[in-house]
């Protein structure tokens, strides 16, 4: 019991140009003439390599799905009810799925993390009933409940814990343009973290050694971080105009699955960009 | 329909017509019973006992070994390339003859099914039920074995792996409870295996009438058990057996034992989606089996795994405490049946031979758990496939990572959305067992880290000579000593130590390197503790360079190297020492001037 699959990067020429960027390894070699690179290198290296996974993403029901409810959740928290609001969108009250009735909800000890949980449960309820459920899905699942978490939770926690209006008002700072931005900016370079890692995870390991790219596996773990500034760095772009398009269809008839698509397609571009740009800048 | 779809008509049925855009999709009839090609089987229980066995049960067990052989036989194809799930996660139909289709069609119950599987596989179902006119009588699937068994008091699930046993010998050693120990023989050495183990602990019972009862259940497709090895319906079908003998003893309810670390099982790595990481015990699987099983029971029937609060470290030092670490040989974690043999049962390259062999080596049981027993030594044997190397890579990595983290903010950020399905499905407030979780996970990375430091220590030689395996966990481990473990002189030790290496970096040091290293050797700068580490000014002044830009350069260079250490790595103001290897270089050097060459040329 407790397994875990895993496989290695395929052998195509683009995936071969990312193995050589990253610098020589245990597992096969990588193109001639290709040397290694800055992390901007291999980040551009990746998306050149995944173009495939990119389109799938601008399309792709559940990245589609987690995205429109981040802007809904946020809409709840200017509802008097927020709890009923939050259950309206299809999450569920905390510990609704166990035993215990809904009045054992003890609304004073609400936690940043029950309002996760139950985001988590709403939006797997919903890819299991549309049978949409994907890797791209999954990893934008987690980049958004990553995302409550990191920007709520210092705002939600107080000297004297937590409850159900410090989560509530934590939330509604994001409900605002500028806070949807921070929000929208903080989602997408999470996102992008984890779809350049769910490729790069399938070699990094082979680049662990003294004479590797990484010497140690700090330095792999701190590569990872690493990658994470980066994209946070890049995604600036999408926080430009996430704040503009979140105040626009909220007051023109409000935002469905459907907008988020599109807007999730526009902020992937928008991402390849600027990752891009920086391949380039820093001689990718 | 698309190429991952598939439908099974089970015991006859035919497909709804409401469901027409099926039957384009690959089609596999099952069936139980004589000429057919799934096997239920439990041997040890007597053919009588089947009057204890209700139509819905009986249902239940044909449709988990329907289930599960359809798991077996279709495979998820498409691992290497990227598609990002599509083959992975298969479209399943099921179209199922059974005794109580209007129980089964119950949307409250079909959606429990659904949700269960859906949760454990991370495939998509759809199930109707239909009318088995002529269906089998559940006695032809059960044996010759005791008809009267009194007094069992417990069913449980019985692996033969750690912490199944640990379970039994708490239970029926410890607590003097009479057991059932159920387990699934999926193939026949693992059978043997399990059956030694079980009467191992039974004959430590004096009691005659207190000793367990071992029932096996054989359930598979005939002659197809090999095109997918996840299987991760495995528990499904061996909780829904379980539940059958617990039904046939009166019993309401099943336990599993596993460890909390592997039941959660969080990622590594970003590569594991959508159940890469098995879910077998995992706590909404477990609610979500109780929820069905109370379905099926018409009343609540528990389904616990109390092992969940502990590591596994935690589980072999609980089978120690009640004096049975003896036992430890005869379990088996490994399910790699490729090059098994009975004196190495395990490969020690897979995910649950890294678990145990940590384990045990942590409770300081090497002794009962014999590397010997390994076909490949987990700590320092070669990993020649990069999916070898990741696993022990990342095992260590992550551990690493939740080791250095200070409280459970940053735990729960990095796993919010993997807690957010754990947290609903167990009793108390979420905050409380998020903070559990962080406390468990936490403990497992220190225990980690130790036994780390340890296997270090005691392969630091063959480290040095050269003979530790460069795709083996202890080599990446070695390469985390980085952080602070420990060498022989106290100091990191980072890089390859072979004398050889040593010379060859030396022979393409510059001359200014060389100096700076020899006067620093001269000076006897070797102690990062040493009250006044010399600044750049000084070494410049020591090898008889300008403090400028150049020198400046190569002390850089030097600590790039890993022959210089800067006392900032030990948050200290700074300045320069030789570390341990800077150390032999600067020995060379000079034994290189004593000889009387101006060049040293690595040799």
């Amino acid at each position: 019991m407790g397994t875990k699959e895993y496989d290695r990067l395929p052998k195509t020429p683009p995936f071969r140009r990312v193995v050589a960027v990253i610098g020589s390894g245990a597992g096969f070699s990588g193109t001639p003439g290709v040397s290694p690179g800055s992390l901007a290198a291999i980040a551009d290296a990746t998306l050149d390599a995944s173009l495939d996974g990119l389109q799938r993403a601008k399309s792709d029901d559940g990245l589609a799905y987690a995205l429109f409810l981040l802007t809904q959740i946020t809409q709840a928290a200017r509802q008097e009810d927020f709890l009923a609001a939050l259950h309206g969108l299809g999450l569920p009250s905390p510990k609704v799925n166990v035993a215990a009735p809904l009045s054992d909800v003890a609304t004073a000890d609400y936690d940043i993390h029950d309002l996760v949980a139950s985001f988590t449960t709403a939006v797997d309820r919903q890819l299991r009933r549309d049978q949409s459920r994907t890797d791209i899905g999954e990893m934008a699942q987690q980049a958004a409940a990553e995302s409550l978490v990191a920007l709520c939770s210092p705002r939600s926690e107080t000297l004297f814990g937590s409850s159900l209006e410090t989560v509530k008002d934590a939330l509604y700072s994001l409900s605002t343009k500028k806070g949807f931005a921070t929000l929208t900016q903080d989602f997408f370079a999470r996102l992008t973290r984890r779809y350049l890692l769910y490729h790069l995870s399938r070699e990094l390991s082979n680049h662990v050694g003294s004479d590797r790219r990484f010497k140690s596996i700090d330095e792999h773990n701190a590569f990872i971080r690493q990658l994470d500034d980066h994209c946070r760095v890049c995604s600036h772009m999408v926080r430009r105009f996430a704040g503009e398009w979140y105040s626009k269809h909220n007051w023109e008839g409000g935002i469905t699955p459907r907008k988020a698509q599109g807007f999730a397609a526009h902020a992937i571009d928008k991402m390849q960009f600027a990752l891009k740009q920086k391949g380039a800048d820093d001689g990718g | 329909m698309a190429d991952n779809a598939h439908l099974l008509l089970c015991n006859g049925a035919t497909l709804a017509r409401a469901a027409r855009s099926w039957s384009n999709a690959h089609t596999q009839e099952l069936r139980t019973g004589d000429g057919g090609n799934v096997r239920i089987e439990i041997p040890l229980l007597a053919k009588s006992l089947s009057a204890n066995v209700p139509d819905v049960f009986a249902d239940l067990a044909e449709i988990a070994a329907f289930v599960y052989s359809a798991d077996q036989a279709i495979a998820r194809s498409g691992t290497v390339t990227f598609d990002y799930g599509d083959r992975w996660i298969r479209r399943l139909r099921f179209e199922i003859a059974v005794r109580c289709p209007d129980f089964w069609n119950q949307p409250e119950v079909s959606e429990c099914l659904i949700e269960a599987l859906g949760f454990m596989t991370e495939d998509a179902y759809e199930f109707r039920f239909t009318k088995n006119q002529t269906p089998i009588a559940f006695e032809r699937f059960l044996g010759f074995g005791e008809s009267n068994p009194e007094g069992i008091e417990k069913v449980m699930l019985f692996s033969g792996g750690i912490d199944s046993l640990a379970g039994a010998v708490e239970e029926i050693l410890h607590n003097g409870k009479k057991v059932a120990l159920v387990s699934h023989w999926p193939v026949s050495h693992l059978g043997s295996r399990q059956d030694k183990l079980a009467s191992t602990v039974a004959s430590r019972v004096s009691n005659l009438d207190r000793r367990p009862l071992h029932y096996k259940v054989l359930a598979n497709k005939i002659g197809e058990i090999d095109h997918e090895h996840t299987q991760r319906s495995r528990s499904f079908l061996f909780s829904s057996i379980a539940s059958v003998v617990a039904r046939i003893f009166g019993i309401d309810g099943i336990d599993f034992f596993e460890n909390g670390v592997v039941s959660v099982n969080l990622p590594l790595c970003e590569q594991e989606k959508n159940g890469r990481a098995s879910r077998t015990t995992h706590p909404q699987t477990i609610h979500r089996l109780e929820e069905l099983l109370s379905h099926v029971a018409g009343r609540r029937f528990s389904v616990k795994n109390h092992f969940l609060p502990y590591t596994k470290q935690d589980v072999v030092e609980k089978l120690a405490t009640f004096g049975h670490a003896d036992l430890l040989s005869e379990s088996i974690s490994c399910t790699h049946t490729r090059g098994f043999t009975l004196e190495q049962p395990h490969c020690g390259l897979c995910s649950q031979c890294l678990s145990r062999k940590f384990a045990t080596a942590g409770a300081n049981l090497d002794a009962h758990d014999p590397d010997s027993k390994y076909r490949a030594d987990v700590f320092i044997g070669e990993r020649p496939r990069t999916v070898d190397r990741t696993l022990a890579e990342r095992f260590v990595g992550a551990a690493r990572e939740i080791e250095m983290m200070t409280d459970r903010r940053e735990f729960q950020q990095l796993f919010a959305n993997e807690l957010g399905r754990v947290t609903p499905y167990l009793p108390g407030a979420n905050k409380d067992i998020v903070g559990m979780l962080f406390e468990l996970h936490h403990r497992h990375s220190v225990q980690v880290g130790a036994v780390i430091e340890d296997k270090m220590k005691r392969n630091i030689s063959s480290y040095r000579q050269g003979f530790l395996a460069r795709t083996s966990t202890l080599w990446f481990a070695f390469e985390l000593a980085k952080g602070g473990a420990a060498s022989d002189n106290g100091e990191p030790q980072v890089g390859g130590h072979r004398d050889g290496d040593i010379r060859e970096q030396v022979g393409l040091l510059n001359e200014m390197q060389r100096c700076i290293l020899q006067a620093l050797l001269e000076k006897d700068v070797t102690d990062p503790e040493i009250d006044e580490l010399p600044s750049q000014r000084m070494v410049a002044e020591w090898a008889g360079y300008p403090y400028d830009t150049s020198i400046k350069n190569e002390l850089t260079a030097l600590v790039k190297m890993q022959l210089l250490g800067n006392g900032k790595q030990h948050g200290r103001r700074g300045g320069y020492y030789l570390k341990g290897r800077g150390v032999q270089a600067a020995k060379l050097l000079c034994e290189a001037t004593r000889a009387g060459f101006k060049t040293f040329s690595g040799r």
